[in-house]
């Protein structure tokens, strides 16, 4: 064989493999949106994939059972959650990355823990403090619990975007004129800024589509989008049609983040291996 | 304006494999808008204590004194000092007109004040062309320079400078080198400058702190240190190319300094002084530039062997010779004429030899 078709086969070799696993990942999600068209004779059946598409399904969801304040709630918790896990984690993560003291490296990775741990463990307690406090079924008790949930990850990653300012360029600024908490307000955060939105994203992401918390946490009052679309399986059995419209529509804002800002997630996925500029 | 005293100053780092001491006992006065370079081998310390003065590092011990104010406590913004980093430590998200104007809008200067600092300043350092970039579109004597000029552009108490022309091409360094003197000297502003450069402290410092293994070994004038070194460090530290060393024992009976090859006649008096203090072994010490080479035989030549190698440098040429082990340089105008093989004699005038003892290093004659 001479090089440049070894060189071919290798690369369609190369192909064919992503290929595979990109169909794979794909696969699920190409079905769920071509079944929230489907019309309700054939919705039921995965191996029609010829049939005359409806909105139907997609009128149910607007008016039958209406997917606007889950859908509002959603946004309006992963919104919050991404910018008080940002504002609580990276005070904590900057401590953690420039401050010297006993069993530092310790604590950081203590906190780390917490996110490999099983979430179950934690939810039980949860309800039963927002019971007692009477914030069950509320914005705060799922903003929090969410915030709680990513504070770990969101520290443990801003920790790594600090480290990677050079400490020489913090310690010119107070030599300059700046005190401590000015240093951190204008020097360090604008040069962790694609850090801030890497992680940010995250945080949204993870609170848009956490479920557990969202199912003990949270009724009528909030409503969330994972909640609502498990909520199409009924004694009556699943309404299939209306709840792949419903998944589809909330895959919608996060696949369009990840999109959007891709490159700052990828960054942000590999630490401290890209300098922040 | 202010003087810098530094009392018995220590600081120990404590890192996973164990303590490390920086800098051990330093004390040290600066004068009121005098030019103290900090000299030193990689590792002595130098940076450790201009970070402490600056108060990024705090002393495990001692005092630090800005003017009569203990600074031992005290934040580095109140500190009025000015840093140039070893490192540059540029900001990276500002342009360079930005970061030279920094700390004067941090001190709220008026508008016109701060762009005409910062135009004289960057005409200065010759980097007016370079206002509108940000530091990674500058090499690194352009990052240097702007750093400089981040510095200079406030008056402040005192001026730290860590190797801050390190990076400059040779020509910009000589340059830099006299223009930062006149500064200092028309600011009249203190300045403690770190390099490992020779010529660079001889030049420019008008007292030399040499340093090694975080003490300061020897603190004077150029002019002193270079007459005068208190030990086998300083000696070899300073001058160039640096002093030849050889070791010897001393020959009481005969009342010379044996070295092998090379005999050395003491007069009497250095005898009896060295066996008085039972030094025994000794290194005997004389610049290049102070060795004589003469082609015949002279009464007072130490030694006569052949030329091992010879270094024409333009204006003066140097000559070594092997002697067992080590090499002696002589340098000599470079009208004379040598050949690599000749044999020449060679004679250390008496007033130009450094006697040290080889336990200590310390000079003793
Ligand atoms: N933060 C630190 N933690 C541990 N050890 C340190 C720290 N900073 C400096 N040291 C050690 O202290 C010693 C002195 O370091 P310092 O940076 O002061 O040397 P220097 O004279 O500036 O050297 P160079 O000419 O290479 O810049 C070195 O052995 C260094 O490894
Ligand atoms: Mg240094």
């Amino acid at each position: 064989m001479s090089m440049d078709v070894k060189r071919i086969f290798i690369s369609s070799l190369v192909y064919l493999v992503i290929a595979l696993l990109l169909m794979s990942i794909m696969l699920p999600i190409v079905w769920i949106v071509v079944t929230s068209f489907k019309p309700e004779s054939v919705a039921k059946i995965p191996s029609v994939w010829v049939f005359e598409p409806t909105l139907d399904n997609y009128r149910y969801i607007a008016s039958i059972k209406p997917i606007w304040k889950p859908l509002a709630d959603t946004l309006l918790v992963a919104t919050s959650v991404a910018i008080l896990s940002l504002a609580f984690g990276t005070p904590a993560a900057y401590a953690l990355a420039r401050y010297e003291f006993r069993g530092r490296d310790d604590l950081a990775f203590w906190i780390l823990t917490f996110w490999m741990s099983p979430p179950v463990v934690f939810v039980i307690p949860l309800f039963l403090m927002f019971d007692r406090m009477g914030l069950l079924d509320t914005y705060i008790a799922i903003v929090l619990a969410h915030t709680l949930g990513n504070l770990p990850f969101v520290i443990w990653l801003m920790r790594e975007y600090i480290r990677d300012v050079p400490r020489e360029v913090e310690e010119a600024a107070l030599i300059d004129g700046y005190s401590d908490a000015q240093v951190f307000a204008r020097i360090t955060l604008p040069l962790i800024k694609p850090g801030l939105v890497a992680v940010g994203i995250l945080a949204f992401i993870f609170s848009w589509i956490e479920f557990l918390f969202a199912l003990v946490l949270t009724t009528f009052n909030v409503r969330l989008l994972t909640v609502e679309v498990s909520s199409y399986w009924t004694i009556a059995g699943v309404i299939l049609g209306p709840m792949t419209a419903a998944i589809t529509i909330s895959i919608i804002p996060a696949t369009l983040f990840a999109f959007i800002l891709q490159k700052h997630i990828v960054r942000g996925l590999t630490l401290g291996a890209v300098k922040g500029e | 304006m202010a003087s810098v005293r530094l009392v018995r100053v220590r600081k120990v780092f404590h890192t996973p494999r164990g303590e490390v001491t920086a800098v051990d006992d330093v004390s040290l006065e600066v004068r009121d808008g005098e030019f103290l370079v900090l000299l030193g081998p990689s590792g002595c310390g130098k940076t450790t204590t201009l970070r402490m003065i600056a108060g990024l590092e705090t002393p495990t011990r001692g005092e630090i004194y800005i003017g009569d104010r203990l600074v031992n406590n005290l934040h580095p913004k109140d500190r009025d000092v000015a840093m140039v980093f070893q490192n540059y430590a540029l900001y990276p998200h500002m342009r360079v007109r930005d970061i030279i104007a920094f700390p004067l809008k941090i001190r709220k200067y008026p508008r016109e004040e701060i762009d005409r600092r910062v135009r004289e300043v960057a005409e200065l350092l010759k980097i007016e062309h370079l206002l509108d970039r940000r530091p990674r579109e500058l090499s690194g004597g352009e990052q240097q320079r702007v750093a400089l000029g981040r510095a200079i552009v406030r008056r402040p108490q005192v001026f730290l400078m860590d190797e801050p022309l390190s990076n400059l091409d040779a020509k910009l360094r000589v340059v830099m080198r006299a223009e930062l003197k006149r500064l200092q000297k028309s600011l009249g502003v203190t300045t403690i400058y770190v390099t490992h450069d020779q010529v660079e402290a001889m030049t420019m410092a008008d007292r030399i702190a040499v340093m090694n293994k975080g003490r300061v070994v020897q603190l004077g004038t150029p002019r002193e240190l270079f007459a005068r070194p208190a030990n086998t460090f300083v000696a070899g530290f300073i001058g160039s190319p640096p002093m030849n060393m050889i070791e010897c024992s001393l020959d009481p009976g005969r009342g010379l300094l044996d070295c092998g090859v090379l005999k050395y006649p003491l007069d009497p008096n250095t005898g009896s002084l060295l066996q008085s203090r039972g030094v025994i072994e000794v290194i005997l010490g004389i610049r290049p530039q102070h060795v004589r080479i003469q082609k015949g035989e002279v009464p007072d030549s130490v030694a006569r062997v052949p030329v091992y190698v010879v270094e024409p440098m333009g204006t003066e040429t140097i000559v070594n010779f092997k002697l067992g082990e080590t090499m002696l340089k002589a340098v000599v105008p470079a009208d004379v004429e040598v050949e690599a093989g000749e044999v020449w004699s060679i004679v250390f005038p008496r007033e130009r030899v450094y006697i040290f003892d080889k336990k200590s290093g310390e000079l003793v004659a």
